[in-house]
């Protein structure tokens, strides 16, 4: 596929829109930026403001979502809580993305020893128990959003690593790159202004995949006590919260778990739509 | 064949010194140590008697003989002493351990496959139909639900208002004067619901990559001159596609073992088992310095046996790569 | 599909093994039958952490204390209303330069190897308890004895170099068998730290590392041979869990939260199953200040705090009702306690009063108050995995914002807590907690000579006046001149207020109502545990008779 022209980018938003659960998931994840970033829209309760006398109450006209086990109210909460959640998986993500082209891009493009050593360094990140890894380095550094955001994103960038690989290998052997070499294009202008912008679409889906895994990271970080700090809302942490008194306060498990649900299932609709409108091969039947 | 195998042992050893690098290393990013987690903030320890346990415990030496002394014991599987008060070997704690996060780790691999395989080909021979998109909605509800949540609620449906089922942990109080039949029916149930959310992340992961391999075949040429050929559809599903899409699924079998060790750490510690995971996370709380890289180490060495398992399987099942 | 049909056949037949198991009811409506005592039955525990090793010298975890409490015994202990009583030693007499201290040792006791309990087995433990092998945190106290022998099997005597007044208590801890350790330099190695042999109420059993420990009762036990037949604590580590396996009859007893006690288990079931006990526990939590910063050097900002802090807000709060206000390091209702210090009504405006008083004004009008352009923020620092002292901080939070001043948190695990920051002396606040030592001498904490890396007088708290009161305090057995100078103590920490003493929580044990003899009293609901008992007809686990 080379740039892609507006015919081939209408085909493919025909073909993704054609994909009901897919746009479902578009629109899940659209709506959930719009609510992030505008908390406003919705609620304009002070998530953090304690109020004892009404500890786990539940959903009423005042609380939607009704109180967590301070009296907080959780739908305002659970709002800023989004953005939270959003960035500790946009962040990671973007990190695991760039160290992945980085490390993919390198490899497949200089190949024989840089590749060789690139990828057993691949291998060997990949035999670790991922989350082990997270847990050790978050309990020793501390549970900052920053330090969750780095270290998520420094452990899962492997995936990304191995697929840009594949596509600049193949890439690499392609007529534009000959052609650039031809013009005396440098390596380094070869692979950033020539392969890199080809190798991005499947590492795209990729991503948005990953930014889910990171909300759910950021989850069991938080029920080990390690996630993001109360009282900063994280939906993870509403979640762990609400845990100790999940039959009895129902609304602080139940809301944060279907939002979690729902918006990795978002996600996770949405790449497997990108990608099956992506690749025109795999058109009906 | 059989170089093929060589091959891949020797590809293990620089990964395994590899491995126990970073492993060093990241144990190393740790602030404070085992022998305060003994003493502290206990009105009746002092200065004295914390120096006496920190010279016990070996943590005066610098930090590259530490190494050098570890690798050189890692070598023999000897990860020296747990720094926690039982002092007992690493390897020996790790090895309690091991054989219930195995047990069950194998279990749900073993659920997966059951499940994951019919699931995908089914969703891949009927792309798009009902079938299709409520499996992927329910198979990926496995993976976009915090594991200790579901857990929990399957805890209270079938623990707490049925009945059906124990709670957590691994045995009941009156195993032993159980019967035979007793005694597996009360295995069984303890391992049921721990086995069933470990395995329901990872449905969705395997059977799209199953759906998505079948897909694939479908489409080649063989399978349309199979078509072509007059061969009954199921034939060709069976015969012909699966076994094809099949191989790959081994590769990945073996990838996921490292994810299945990392969830463990969750749901053990929801069901009370006394698993591996459950240690390692002690032993980070705790630093527990040689059981955190023993832990490490061994999850990778894990790992990588499950990986040379999984090629050596594809290598027996691909006839490409048994006759070379 | 084939493989379909095999995999509903096979989940039809484990529903049906399941359902023919008969699950017993938690003893909830028997049949009506005699109340008496009777031998028999289990209890089983829940506990979030395991044991680490049945040797309480070496080890400091409250898992691993409260099993050996099962299987040894102390020379003293405190009874029900926290009054020293004999345990292994019948009886003592302190000489009257309070230098001395003779205890008389029971006849007749036996090991559980059945070897005889004599006054060598105590000379060795003081011995062990002062070697350098032994890897232990309670040396201290028993390095003040200056000479220590046995004149007789039955005899124990001990002299100390000083008067010694919490050497009596100290003396509750376990004496181990000789015969057993002796060819063991460090006991923490011996299989005893294991298998534990001792002169106590129960046996041990088995330890299942991860899962369970279980011990039996010892039928010759010097007190008598309990009425429980076993113990059991099942390691849970998730308090939700430990929840559910309550109400299911997984476990018998457990001590839950406030919020549980007060919501969670007040339905007409859960009471039909369980009794519900709540009394004052033995310790503390406060907000600790380290003294040498800038920001709390003077007085006036620390009292500004008590005022400002709803102490009432968080105990309805975080506690539900379910504690006591502090006003200072000693427990009400003991004997030690002085009720007339100063206290802190709840009064923001006399917060901003005294605040303003030491040089504390918001001029840019921002809500925040400065002083010399340094504007009135600082971090509090508490440890991760305690829900009560997380919500206790986000309450203190907005009750200072209300005052003008910012207070961040940061919570931490430990570890880390511990070593980087509090021994290092890098906070600025701290919100902890004490357990309150049933011997009232506080010397450790409060003592200026406690000051350095490591030691516990943390926040840096330096008074001459109180220096003199902890001496006075430690070096005479007179029961009212160590309440004179400790009430004195208490009066100047209040004055003081190094720590905004915040509450003393409640215990909220609650037990299984088949479990019969509980009599809560001041020292709790486990002093008797010997004396608890299952009538015949509700015994539970009748599988392990003996």
């Amino acid at each position: 596929m080379g740039a892609g022209t507006s015919s081939i980018f209408r085909d493919f938003l025909r073909r993704f829109f054609r994909n009901r659960l897919a746009a479902g998931g578009g629109i899940v994840i659209a709506l959930l930026f719009v609510v992030a970033a505008f908390p406003f829209l919705v609620t304009d309760r002070d998530p953090n403001r304690i109020d004892i006398l009404r500890i786990l109450a539940p959903p009423s006209g005042e609380h939607p979502l009704g109180t967590d086990e301070l009296g907080r109210d959780v739908l305002s909460r659970m709002v800023h809580g989004a953005r939270i959640s959003l960035e500790v998986g946009f962040v990671a993500t973007g990190i695991a993305t760039a160290i992945g082209l980085l490390v993919g891009l390198i490899a497949g493009f200089y190949g024989r020893w840089v590749d060789g050593v690139l990828m057993r360094f691949v291998d060997i990140m990949l035999c670790f128990p991922s989350f082990f890894l997270i847990l050790a380095v978050i309990a020793f550094l501390g549970p900052s959003i920053i330090n969750i955001m780095a270290v998520i994103g420094l452990t899962s960038w492997m995936g990304a690593a191995r697929l840009v690989r594949a596509e600049t290998l193949s890439l690499k052997e392609r007529d534009f790159v000959a052609a650039a070499k031809a013009q005396g294009a440098g390596n380094m202008r070869i692979i950033f202004r020539h392969i890199l912008p080809n190798a991005l679409a499947p590492v795209l889906v990729w991503a948005t995949l990953g930014v889910a895994g990171a909300i759910l990271v950021e989850s069991s970080l938080s029920f080990l006590g390690i996630g993001v700090q109360p009282p900063t809302p994280s939906w993870g942490n509403i979640l762990t919260a609400g845990k100790d008194n999940i039959e009895f306060a129902w609304w602080l498990s139940v809301y944060p778990g279907l939002a979690i649900l729902v918006t990795v299932l978002g996600y996770y609709l949405l790449g497997e739509g990108i990608q099956d409108a992506a690749d025109p091969r795999l058109k009906g039947r | 064949m059989l170089r093929y195998i060589a091959r891949r042992l020797a590809l293990t050893v620089p990964l395994l010194i590899g491995i126990s690098l970073i492993s060093f290393l990241v144990i190393h990013a740790a602030p404070g140590g085992p022998v305060e987690m003994a003493t502290d903030l206990n009105p009746k320890v002092t200065a004295e008697a914390r120096e006496r346990l920190r010279a016990y415990y070996g943590l005066d030496q610098p930090i590259h003989v530490q190494y050098v002394r570890w690798l050189g014991r890692m070598a023999t599987l000897d990860f020296g002493q747990s720094f926690s008060r039982d002092g007992k070997q690493v390897s020996e704690k790790i090895g309690e351990r091991i054989p219930v996060t195995l047990a069950i780790n194998v279990l749900s691999m073993l659920l997966i496959f059951l499940v994951a395989i019919p699931l995908g080909i089914y969703s891949a021979v009927r792309k798009d139909s009902w079938f299709d998109r409520i499996s992927t909605v329910v198979v990926f509800t496995g993976f976009a639900v915090p594991t200790f949540w579901l857990a929990l609620l399957l805890m209270i449906l079938f623990g707490v208002k049925l009945g059906w089922l124990p709670i957590s942990g691994l045995v009941s109080l009156e195993y032993d004067s159980l019967g035979l039949a007793g005694k597996i029916w009360d295995r069984t149930s303890h391992l049921l619901l721990p086995v069933f959310v470990s395995a329901f992340g990872g449905l969705a992961g395997f059977s799209r990559y199953m759906r998505s391999n079948m897909l694939e075949v479908i489409r080649q040429d063989y399978i349309a001159t199979a078509r072509a050929k007059g061969l009954p559809e199921r034939k060709v599903v069976f015969r012909h596609a699966m076994r094809n899409a099949l191989l790959p699924f081994i590769t990945i079998l073996g990838l996921s073992v490292p994810g299945l060790l990392g969830g463990s750490v969750i749901f053990e510690s929801i069901f009370a088992i006394p698993g591996l995971g459950q240690l390692f996370y002690q032993s980070v709380m705790s630093r527990d310095y040689p059981l955190i890289m023993g832990a490490l180490v061994i999850g990778a060495f894990l790992t990588l046996i499950g990986n040379l398992l999984a090629d050596v399987g594809y290598a027996l099942a691909d006839p490409r790569i048994r006759t070379e | 599909m084939k493989i379909a049909r095999v995999l509903v056949a096979a989940l039809a037949f484990v529903l049906v093994a399941g359902c023919a198991k008969e699950k017993q009811e938690a003893g909830s409506a028997g049949p009506v039958g005699s109340d008496a005592p009777a031998y028999g039955d289990a209890i089983v525990e829940g506990s979030i952490g395991d044991v680490s090793g049945f040797l309480s010298a070496v080890t400091s975890d409250s898992p691993s204390h409260t099993a050996a409490n099962y299987v040894f015994n102390g020379l003293v202990r405190y009874d029900k209303n926290l009054k020293l009583e004999g345990e292994l030693a019948g009886s003592w007499e302190v000489s009257p330069d309070g230098k001395r201290i003779t205890f008389h040792l029971r006849k007749g006791v036996t090991w559980h190897d059945g070897a005889p309990f004599t006054s060598d087995d105590v000379l060795f433990t003081y011995r062990r308890m002062i070697d350098p092998n032994t890897p232990t945190a309670y040396a201290e106290d028993f390095k003040q004895v200056e000479r220590a022998g046995n004149p007789d099997p039955t005899t124990f005597v001990v002299e100390y170099g000083k008067p010694f007044a919490p050497a009596l208590a100290s003396w509750g801890m376990h004496i181990l068998p000789k015969h057993l350790l002796a060819e063991y330099p460090d006991i923490s190695r011996s299989p005893l730290n294991k298998k534990p042999v001792g002169t106590g109420p129960f046996r041990f059993v088995e330890w299942k590392t991860g899962e369970k420990t279980v011990f039996e009762g010892n039928p010759d036990y010097f007190e008598g041979r309990p009425y429980l037949s076993r113990v059991v604590t099942r390691v849970i580590p998730d308090p939700a869990t430990m929840f559910l396996e309550l109400k299911s009859g997984g476990i018998d007893m457990m001590g839950v939260t406030p919020l549980q006690y007060t919501r969670q288990t007040e339905t007409e079931e859960f009471r039909k199953s369980f009794h519900k006990y709540r009394y004052l526990s033995f310790g503390y939590t406060y907000l600790g200040f380290r003294l040498s910063h800038p920001l709390f050097t003077d007085k006036r900002v620390r009292q500004a705090f008590a005022c400002a802090i709803h102490k009432k807000e968080i105990i309805d709060g975080v506690l539900f009702g379910l504690g006591q206000e502090a006003t200072g390091p000693y427990k009400p209702g003991t004997w030690v306690h002085n009720p007339d210090v100063k206290r802190y009504p709840y009064d923001p405006q006399q917060a901003k009063a005294l605040l303003a008083e030491a040089g504390w004004k918001d001029a840019d009008g921002d809500g925040v108050l400065e002083k010399e352009g340094r504007k009135f923020s600082f971090t509090v620092l508490t440890n991760a995995g305690n829900e009560s002292r997380a919500k206790t901080a986000a309450i203190i939070q907005q009750n200072l914002a209300a005052v003008g001043v910012k207070m961040e948190i940061r919570t931490l695990e430990w570890a880390a807590f511990i070593n980087e920051f509090v021994d290092k002396r890098k906070f600025d606040a701290v919100i902890l907690g004490w357990n309150i030592p049933q011997d009232p001498d506080q010397y450790d904490i409060w003592s200026s000579k406690k000051t350095g890396p490591k030691e516990l007088n943390f926040v840096g708290f330096q008074n001459a006046e109180v220096d003199r009161l902890l001496e006075e305090g430690r070096r005479t057995f007179d029961l009212e001149k160590r309440k004179k100078a400790y009430s004195r103590i208490q009066e100047i920490l209040a004055e003081e207020q190094p720590y905004v003493f915040l509450y003393y929580p409640d215990a909220l044990p609650v037990v299984h109502k088949r479990i019969h003899g509980i009599e809560p009293a001041p020292a709790g609901i486990s002093y008797n545990f010997i004396k608890w008992y299952v009538p015949k007809d509700r015994q539970r686990y009748t599988t392990f008779q003996k």
